[in-house]
């Protein structure tokens, strides 16, 4: 099959650096304004007020969050609002050291999925850890799948109706 | 067996690197031609054109498949381009199937291409893309969380070491070692290299992720009158299955592929397949991260559930093991351009099954391989099995 | 337009805003590269393809009609005149801001070329119509970088 494989030219990063080949650089550049939607904006809406909420199903009887106006799976609308507790488990998480340009981060992060106290098993949603330590070691000496965890707030007054009016969980009890 | 039979008669390559000269559409035309030459057929015998390509973002082209149509040879042909993100490669070899599968087509060439370093400051950035644009991209996440996140949880469930996954790495590049397009293969790799890795995002190390590539792969399908002409080693498409899961990733278990299995169970009930452990004799799952491997093999029900590790560190998964896992070297050591690298592992089974693979031979005349691939938001299973 | 733009009571819209920042660095390609480096000479090449008859500009690596190799053999030079088939005056920028004085795009069909070229026209007085014939200027060698920009705009031939 040797004779199929098609010698493509490779390129090194001096190549580039040293623009020992032509190169056209372009910024994508969008701005956007992301509607939150019907759902999603009522959810934003109790986060401002310190709250987190779910929706129901009647027919699979599932508490769903992030909420939504309609079931996936049974293909209907969500029959109504649920408050939830802003207490959960941690179902996964990473301690993460880069950052999206894969810089290296000084303190790592710690992502995790949590599944929120009040709606049905293993509903979570993406958030961070904190107060879980300052490197990899540490924090992983502190944080374990099926740890419980408290959302810490925003102080009311700084609250923006976002996802980040929680800053992030932490152990319950810490 | 649904429809007309179809065959793969051709396949070619570009070689994968880092960074290509050539752009999206030469990277295309090299592998297309190259995939046309093998079966010595040319572009006026084509009847229609599938193309593959993941996010728009990589290549920095909006409306990528028309940029990329003349290399694919699409030129006054229908064309269509099939997008399951890194499902794509596997799903365009099922689009064209069903292409000709339908009687609508005789012959059509199917081409998938990535030219990921067009994209600044990292590829990983275009994946920023993919979360919630409310609820989760004001977290400021990265592609490395979802799959760390994920392979945590496959880890802790089944009590699995990083050193358990580390084999499925050592495997894979040492096996690309012996391909001539790989960018990453490395005869000599250990699983202390792979452990000793930079910590990306815990538990994912560098050697842990199959490298940013530049590429493209193509094969050209026809319909059994015409593959028999062809040639005198159609490789047949026996099964396909494909299948999406909740897009609300956070809602799901993380540590089995529900999306995998059902894709898995539609592609063997179409082959007439009972006993995949023993109806299988190549697998080529989607490795884009080691652990990838092993979640991918249970969910094809090539495992049980966290016992794939055992397949590797028995050998079993080895190239002349009772199971051939990932012969090609695979993503982590062939390359990632994402539908491209798709692609590849339909076009090892290709040459595998037709005893052209060289020195990544698999012995004793497979006579059978299964392809998968997986993306979008982790939540697409793609499948097809290949016989001769 | 996001909701919010189209609504008198932006506080009772929820919308999240951000930004997509990417950066796109192209490699010309094969042909694209030595294509550029002609205008950096202040030469236009094109491929002609010898099964095809149709000369590509800019020149390309492989022939999309028959799917043929267009090798050392296919380059060929083409223009510096060549004949506008089509043009257009542009008053309003990519933001939506007017443009004083406005741009002036040409559909340039160079002398030995089959494909057109789009660039830069210069506005010099001479009324534009197609069929008008124009020629390429290229920027003072020392400016040159191989770029599409080498080549400056196209002019009507005096
Ligand atoms: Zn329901
Ligand atoms: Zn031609």
């Amino acid at each position: 099959m040797e004779r199929w494989v098609y010698p493509t030219t490779g390129l090194k990063q001096e190549d580039l650096e040293e623009a020992r080949v032509c190169m056209t650089r372009a910024p994508l550049r969008g701005e956007y304004a992301w509607d939150a939607g019907v759902a999603v904006g009522r959810f934003l809406a109790e986060l401002k007020a310190g709250r987190l909420v779910g929706r129901r199903c009647r027919v699979c009887r599932r508490v769903m969050v992030p909420p939504r106006m309609f079931c996936e799976q049974c293909f209907r609308p969500t029959d109504e609002w649920v408050p939830l507790q802003d207490t959960g488990t941690v179902l996964t998480f990473s301690v993460c050291t880069v950052a999206w340009d894969m810089r290296r981060l000084e303190v790592p992060e710690v992502p995790a999925v949590i599944a929120i106290d009040g709606a049905s098993p293993g509903m979570g949603i993406l958030h961070k850890l904190g107060e879980v330590g300052r490197t990899v070691d540490e924090i992983l000496d502190r944080v374990h799948i099926g740890l419980r965890v408290q959302a810490v707030w925003k102080p009311p007054r700084r609250r923006e109706g976002a996802i980040t009016d929680i800053l992030y969980f932490r152990p319950v009890g810490a | 067996m649904a429809g007309r039979r179809v065959a793969i008669v051709g396949a070619g390559m570009t070689k994968f690197v880092r960074r290509a000269l050539e752009t999206g559409p030469e990277l295309a035309w090299e592998a297309a031609s190259k995939a046309l030459e093998s079966c010595e057929m040319t572009l006026d015998q084509v009847d229609a054109v599938v193309l593959g390509s993941a996010p728009d973002a990589f290549d920095g082209v909006h409306m990528k498949v028309e940029y990329l149509s003349p290399g694919a040879g699409a030129w006054g042909k229908p064309t269509i381009r099939g997008y399951v993100g890194g499902g794509t490669g596997v799903f365009a070899a099922i689009q064209g199937w069903y292409h000709i599968a339908s009687g609508m087509f005789d012959t059509a060439l199917v081409v998938c291409e990535e030219k990921m370093s067009s994209c600044h400051p990292h590829p990983q950035a275009a994946f920023n893309y993919i979360f919630d644009h409310t609820t989760e991209r004001p977290l400021g996440p990265n592609l490395l969380w979802i799959f760390a996140l994920e392979m945590n949880a496959y880890m802790t469930k089944y009590g699995l070491t990083k050193r358990d996954i580390a084999l499925v790495a050592v495997k894979n590049k040492r096996n690309a070692a012996a391909h001539p397009a790989a960018q990453l293969g490395d005869p000599n790799i250990t699983v202390e290299d792979v452990l000793n890795s930079e910590v990306l995002a815990w538990p994912v190390q560098r050697l842990d992720v199959s490298p940013v590539t530049d590429g493209a792969v193509a094969v050209v399908m026809a319909a059994d009158h015409v593959a028999r002409r062809v040639t005198n080693r159609p490789v047949w498409v026996e099964g396909v299955g494909w299948s999406l899961d909740t897009q609300y990733w956070t809602n799901r278990d993380l540590s089995y592929p529900t999306y995998v299995e059902e894709a898995a169970r539609k592609a063997y009930a179409m082959a007439g397949i009972r006993e995949p452990r023993k109806e299988i004799h190549i697998v080529e799952p989607y490795d884009p991260f080691d652990y990838k491997e092993l979640h991918h093999l249970e969910g094809l029900l090539l495992a049980d559930r966290g016992k794939a590790a055992e397949l590797v560190a028995l050998g079993i998964a080895n190239r002349d093991g009772a199971m051939p896992v990932t012969p090609s070297g695979g993503l982590l050591g062939v390359g990632n351009p994402i539908a491209a690298a798709g692609l590849m592992k339909v076009a090892e089974l290709f040459w595998q099954l037709r005893g052209e693979a060289g020195p990544r031979q698999v012995p004793g005349q497979p006579k059978r391989g299964l392809a998968q691939a997986w993306g979008d938001l982790m939540q697409v299973g793609t499948v097809i099995i290949l016989g001769i | 337009m996001p909701l919010k733009e189209r609504i008198s009571h932006i506080d009772e819209v929820r919308s999240w805003q951000g930004s997509i920042r990417l950066e796109g660095v192209y490699t010309a390609g094969v042909a694209g590269e030595r294509w550029l480096r002609g205008l950096q000479e202040g030469r236009i090449y094109g491929t002609r393809c010898p099964r095809c008859r149709y000369t590509y500009v800019p020149a390309r690596l492989f022939c999309e009609r028959c799917f043929g190799h267009l090798d050392e053999a296919t380059w060929v030079e083409v223009g510096p005149q060549g004949t506008l088939t089509s043009w257009t005056r542009v008053h309003v920028a990519l933001d939506g801001q007017r443009l004083s004085p406005p741009r002036c795009i040409g559909l340039v069909r160079l002398d030995g070329a089959d494909a057109l070229l789009v660039h830069d026209l210069l506005e010099d007085g001479t009324p534009l119509r197609v069929g008008l014939r124009v020629e390429a200027v290229f920027r003072p060698p020392a400016e040159r970088v191989g770029s599409i920009r080498d080549l400056a705009y196209f002019r009507p031939v005096p």
